[in-house]
């Protein structure tokens, strides 16, 4: 059952739909992508069926794994200096404010207790030997950091695939996204200035050279850990934060900015690398199992999974609704996430997007989105699904603990009611046995993961107060 | 459940019909029965239209008369919905089954709780034909119960045994005592109450005599109140039936402190976040786990599950007013069927439960309270307390009777007011550098089969868990990694039961020692509600 290869030239048409442009489409119409494909004027006569499944597994695994492409809204991504200072702020836990909630009560799964500071980092729940997936969060459903989050930890494999960040497309560009933990009150509940204030104290030495002087942060007292947050979670709110002296700083912001900048030349590193399924497509008849190859022809055939996981990383890059009644049943109670409709209105109007000063260019990554975002209420952004198998949970709210009850839950056509917005999903005629035979595939995309030297703690810069 | 008493009849069906009525004309709020009333005037149903006692359209079955009415799997009833009128019916004969039956055509175990047996770190309960474990938890310390006083000056206080109460520690918070049974009549039904000290908390109790559902459709029947914390946000208290594999102690999903999924286990859990028509007073099914090998491999909500209609998912509930629950279960599928408080003659399926494909067909019952900080959610300008008791009444079940094992438990730690205010530990620290020696009593080896070590443990993925009889060989077990191996090492209370040779145990007392592997990195690794259990062949 494999599939003939080497019809790039459709192969290619399928895969210019994966890129921006296409957008627009995506966001209104579940099969948009498959449509524009399949409706390129260029090709008059339509492929048979099976060469169109063919055509589009070929889209899925290219002969070569396409690198992360260029970000130029940061200069700093292949500084070696800066990816090796990136990597240190991502283990560091010492950026961090009180943890609020009292779930955090010293056990292994949590950071710590409550109110003890300096306990969250990128690293926590993103965690390294686990694919920078969460498996640590108790249900290892949504994160315990400062607080219970509302959505699950994305793994960061082939995160430098992304352009719009988060599961609602807050953040267009990297080096923005650490706001978003930073001043979290229920992830590490700390502000910009404490943090830069700790760059001040702790990597001076490894950001002036990258970055240029710190600017005299002395104006402004020195931000005890314990105060860097808020001082008690705000009710139920998505990314809750409470407003610290030196938010409307630039001098402030800009340090932050380029801490995301490093973090970036460090994060772009974390693949998931070449699975068993793109050996069977390059041509080893063995390397996939003949349940897997089956399932396989169900990803792209019946199970219509490629319409919006495709192209060599499994996602279109949209936002979709999926109908998805969010499960909150034990931790955090119910909330309502409006998803993309409101994190790409946000993004808009931030100073931080790509579009600002703090970006080092606009490669017009913004310029393709929907005028109105109401149609993308309750719509979350597609997952890449290479090393799917490592996550400990699926869906932005990480309510599913396994493959079966994903495909599951698609094969029905998602939730009838019980979220925002408009469902997109359709039910799905696939037995018991196809359900299984896709997630033996799904398993199948499993790569080799980041090199060990990247997944390794470094070592972090001592305390001067503890010296 | 036997008769005890000729106390007064059931007059409660119409009494709370008519003052749903009430309630619904001039609102009543949520339609909390509240405890505090007079006696006899329970709350109103929030006029939902509820089914009234007839008979009229509630497709479920009938519990008394010794007809154990059994539903058959996939005979759905359908239950009248909202939108009509509230009936007024006429009083009726409160249902009634054989004593010692459960409501049963044929028990293989039912147990009515008539009977006290203090004594032992399970209270009044008869520890021969149950295995009680507890887990508590304060900052910093694990196994650790804090007294569970009634909080008085909180939304929805608790009283044990019927009454206020003040101090009860792990030996004291289990009791068995007169109360109304579903069928009106005072009976004796246990007791049991914790305070959630913030954080997750959990009373266990397992039927040590195995149920078995191998090629057959079983049958569970258990009364509780089965209410839940009315302002619930995420947090609050709720029932659980689990039915494992193995009889390690306390099984349960993950939570902070606690992961102690059982090896291979399904979990039904009977919560409720206000969705239900019926008003806040109402519980569903709102959760289904199946774990295969210490990973869970469904995780279901409640809303996934099957419904008759958006009524019949949801029960009425009151403090200290029994609901009865039937549940129907195969290999593959699972119905719970359960009654309201104020009509326990009559059953209706709140869910299937479909695609189970459980990895096991014979296993050890539990039946749970769980709590998490109900203190931390409040409503209507109060707060909530975090002290809850169950009453539990008539639990049984049918199918094959297997020899009941004998189970021995080591008597819980005593260390009084370890927190300076009270906490009692009930647990023990384990070291890697001694043995900690745990004596069972009175050990009855007489046609033993088997035996198994039976333990919650508190400790991290990998980390290996040493443990030997009477001084005899160790014998060491690698504390596995659960969900998908995918994880580093992670800690919580975990559930174990390991497998003994019966030629390491001697009649009489018995010393079963614990140790850590080195280097011990962690302080806190510890044990509790430990037991030996041995399987007699007869």
């Amino acid at each position: 059952m494999t599939p003939e290869l080497g019809d790039t030239g459709r192969a290619r048409r399928v895969r210019r739909c994966r890129h921006v442009p296409c957008l627009v489409s995506l966001l209104s119409a579940t099969a948009a992508c498959g449509s524009v494909a399949g409706g390129a004027a260029a090709d008059p006569s339509p492929p048979s069926p099976s060469d169109s499944l063919r055509e589009r597994l070929v889209a899925l695994s290219p002969p070569r794994l396409p690198p992360p492409p260029p970000d130029p809204t940061n200069d700093y991504l292949t500084d070696p200096r800066a990816a090796v200072l990136g990597k240190k702020l991502f283990f560091d836990t010492r950026f961090s404010g009180p943890l609020l909630d009292e779930a955090n009560n010293g056990d292994p799964a949590t950071l710590g207790m409550q109110g003890e500071t300096g306990k969250v980092g990128c690293v926590s729940c993103h965690v390294p030997t686990s694919g920078f997936s969460d498996t640590r969060s108790t249900r290892a459903q949504i994160s315990l950091g400062s607080g219970w989050t509302h959505r699950r930890a994305k793994s960061l494999l082939d995160v430098g695939q992304s352009r719009l960040l988060n599961w609602d497309g807050r953040r267009d560009s990297a080096f923005s996204q650490p706001f978003t933990p930073l001043e979290d009150a229920a992830e590490m509940n700390s502000s910009r200035l404490f943090a830069a204030q700790q760059i001040a104290r702790l990597y001076r030495n490894e950001y002036e050279p990258i970055f240029g002087p710190l600017p005299a942060l002395e104006r402004y007292r020195a931000v005890a850990a314990a105060d860097a947050g808020c001082s008690e979670l705000p009710p139920n709110l998505i990314h809750a934060s409470c407003v610290k002296p030196g938010a409307d700083d630039p001098d402030v912001t800009r340090v932050v900015v380029n801490m995301g900048k490093a973090i970036e030349a460090f994060t772009r590193q974390l693949t998931c690398g070449p699975s068993r399924f793109d050996a069977w497509m390059a041509g080893d008849q063995n390397a996939l199992s003949p349940d897997e190859q089956a399932g396989a022809w169900l990803f792209v055939g019946k199970g219509h999974c490629d319409t919006c996981h495709s192209g060599p990383y499994f996602t279109d890059r949209s936002f979709h609704n999926v109908g998805l009644h969010p499960d909150f049943r034990f931790f955090v109670g119910p909330v309502d996430d409006p998803g993309a409709a409101e994190g790409l209105g946000e993004l808009l109007t931030d100073s931080l997007n790509s579009r600002g000063p703090y970006s080092d260019g606009d490669d017009g990554r913004l310029d393709d989105l929907p005028a109105d975002l109401t149609s993308l209420v309750g719509a979350f952004s597609t997952p890449g699904l290479r090393c799917v198998a490592r996550r400990p949970s699926f869906m932005h709210t990480g309510q599913f603990r396994s493959l079966e009850d994903v495909v599951s839950f698609f094969a029905r056509g998602g939730d009838e009611n019980g979220f925002l917005g408009t469902s997109e999903n359709v039910p799905r005629d696939l037995s018991a046995t196809e359900k299984a035979e896709l997630v033996a595939f799904l398993r199948a995309l499993d790569g080799p993961g980041p090199d060990a030297a990247l997944v390794a703690a470094p070592e972090l810069p001592p305390d001067p107060v503890a010296e | 459940m036997t008769r005890r008493s000729s106390a007064r009849p059931f007059p409660m069906a119409s009494v709370a019909t008519l003052l749903g009525v009430a309630c619904a004309a001039l609102g009543c709020g949520d339609g909390q029965p509240e405890t505090s009333r007079a006696a006899g005037t329970t709350g109103g149903s929030a006029g939902t239209g509820g089914s009234g006692t007839g008979g009229s359209g509630t497709g479920g079955s009938a519990v008394d008369g010794g007809s154990s009415g059994m539903p058959a799997m996939g005979a759905a009833g359908t239950r009248s919905s909202g939108g009509e009128p509230p009936m007024m019916v006429p009083e009726q004969a409160p249902p009634r089954s054989p004593p010692g039956s459960c409501g049963l055509d044929q028990p293989a175990f039912c147990e009515d709780f008539e009977t006290p047996k203090p004594g032992g770190r399970s209270g009044d309960l008869d520890e021969s034909r149950f295995s009680f474990a507890r887990w508590g938890h304060e900052t910093r310390m694990h196994f650790v119960r804090i007294p569970a006083t009634t909080e008085p000056d909180t939304l929805f206080p608790s009283v044990f045994c019927g009454k206020p109460f003040a101090g009860l520690l792990p030996g004291n918070d289990v009791a068995i005592c007169d109360g109304v049974g579903v069928d009106g009549l005072t009976s004796r039904q246990l007791n049991e109450v914790y305070d959630d000290q913030a954080d997750f908390a959990i009373n266990s109790n397992r039927i040590r005599q195995l149920f078995d559902f191998t090629d057959r459709t079983g049958t569970i029947v258990f009364d509780v109140d089965a209410k839940v914390n009315p302002c619930n946000l995420g947090h609050g208290w709720w029932v659980e039936l689990w039915i494992t594999a193995e009889p390690a102690p306390i099984p349960y999903h993950e939570a902070p402190g606690v992961l102690s999924y059982p090896k291979n286990g399904l979990a039904i859990m009977f919560q409720g976040l206000n969705t239900c028509p019926q008003g806040r007073w109402a519980t569903e099914v709102n959760g289904v786990f199946v774990s295969k090998d210490f990973a869970i491999v469904h995780d279901v909500p409640g809303w996934e599950l099957q419904h008759d209609s958006d009524e019949a998912r949801c029960i009425k509930v009151a403090d200290q007013k029994l609901n009865r629950f039937k549940i129907l279960l195969n290999q593959n599928q699972a119905e719970v069927w359960a009654s309201d408080y104020d009509d326990a003659r009559n059953l209706h399926r709140m869910a299937v439960l479909p695609d189970l494909n459980l990895p096991f067909t014979r296993g050890y019952v539990h039946l749970q309270h769980s709590q998490y900080n109900a203190r931390k959610d409040r409503c209507d300008n109060g707060g909530v307390t975090g002290v809850q008791t169950y009453r539990w009444d008539n639990i049984g079940f049918d199918g094959p009777t297997y020899v009941t094992p004998r189970g021995y438990g080591v008597d819980d730690n005593t260390e009084p007011d370890i927190d300076g205010s009270g906490g009692h530990l009930y647990g023990w620290y384990l070291k890697d550098n001694s043995w900690v020696d745990l004596t069972v009593k009175g050990v009855d080896l007489t046609d033993a089969t088997s035996a198994s070590v039976d333990y919650s443990f508190l400790g991290g993925a990998g980390r290996v868990v040493m443990y030997r009889l009477n001084g005899g060989p160790t014998h060491e077990y690698e504390v596995p990694e659960f969900l998908d191996g995918s994880g580093g090492p992670r800690g919580g209370t975990r559930a174990f039961s390991h497998e003994v040779p019966l030629a390491e145990l001697v009649p009489g007392d018995n010393t079963i020692s614990f140790m850590m592997s080195a280097p011990q990195t962690e302080k806190e690794e510890m044990l509790g509600n430990v037991e030996l259990t041995i399987q007699p062949s007869r």
